[in-house]
């Protein structure tokens, strides 16, 4: 298990009571001290997006000495349908 | 105050594309996201040029991230944003986000540049503030 890991599981309990299902991934980059988050929702409206943006933000300020967080947010449509793509 | 003025003007070059974007250009309507993104970034750098008690790193950053004990160079853009103008800094990082997702599906959620201006009205009042305490008055871009 390596940091990468851990920050996930970390972000994972944070977003636990966000109440819809999602899919976390976190690359971290020890040497530029950057954390990247993904999070796919599978509803993906502004109070979603937003509420998980809060909380990955609260993971970085309890870790604001040694990471900096870059979050992408996005729907599951868009990792699942090509039409979505076009849209 | 050559860099803030400078900075500020970039700003309002970015913002003034991102309204012509949405309301000329359609069917580009997403390249809003990035014009509101890049005009707050500039405000931002404006008001960091203005923080004579930073570090010079920190003053002029090049990064968008870097946290508190970064090897080289000091705090990014977003993590100053949080420490010092932190009434921004949601906006902000809302901003930033939306400035890649922009590109690919945020025409999904509801009204999304009537919120990325509004996250850009946020940035935008709060800097002229920080700026203002620093006794530079800059005029309003929107």
């Amino acid at each position: 298990m390596d940091q990468s890991d851990l920050f996930r599981f970390e972000i994972e309990d944070r977003l636990l009571d966000v109440g819809v299902k999602k899919h976390v991934s976190v690359r971290w980059e020890p040497g530029s001290g950057i954390c990247r988050v993904g999070v796919m929702l599978h509803e993906y409206t502004w109070e979603t997006r937003d509420e998980v943006l809060r909380r990955v933000l609260a993971f970085e300020a309890a870790h604001a000495e040694d990471v900096a967080v870059e979050v992408d947010i996005f729907p599951l449509e868009a990792a699942t349908s090509a039409e979505y793509a076009h849209a | 105050m050559g860099q803030a003025a400078w900075h500020w003007a970039r700003a309002e070059h970015h913002y003034k594309f991102a309204v012509e974007a949405q309301a000329q250009l359609p069917g580009y309507e997403d390249w809003v996201g990035v014009g509101v993104f890049y005009s707050a970034l500039h405000m931002v750098h404006a008001a960091l040029d203005r923080e004579h008690g930073l570090p010079k790193d920190e003053r002029h950053p090049r990064k968008h991230s870097a946290p508190v004990n970064a090897k080289v160079g000091g705090r990014g853009v977003s993590q100053l944003v949080r420490d010092i103008y932190a009434p921004a800094h949601f906006a902000y990082r809302s901003l930033f986000e939306a400035s890649v997702r922009t590109r690919y599906d945020m025409k999904v959620l509801v009204s999304p540049y009537t919120r990325l201006l509004g996250d850009h009205q946020i940035v935008h009042d709060e800097i002229r503030k920080a700026l203002r305490t620093q006794g530079v008055v800059l005029p309003s871009i929107r």
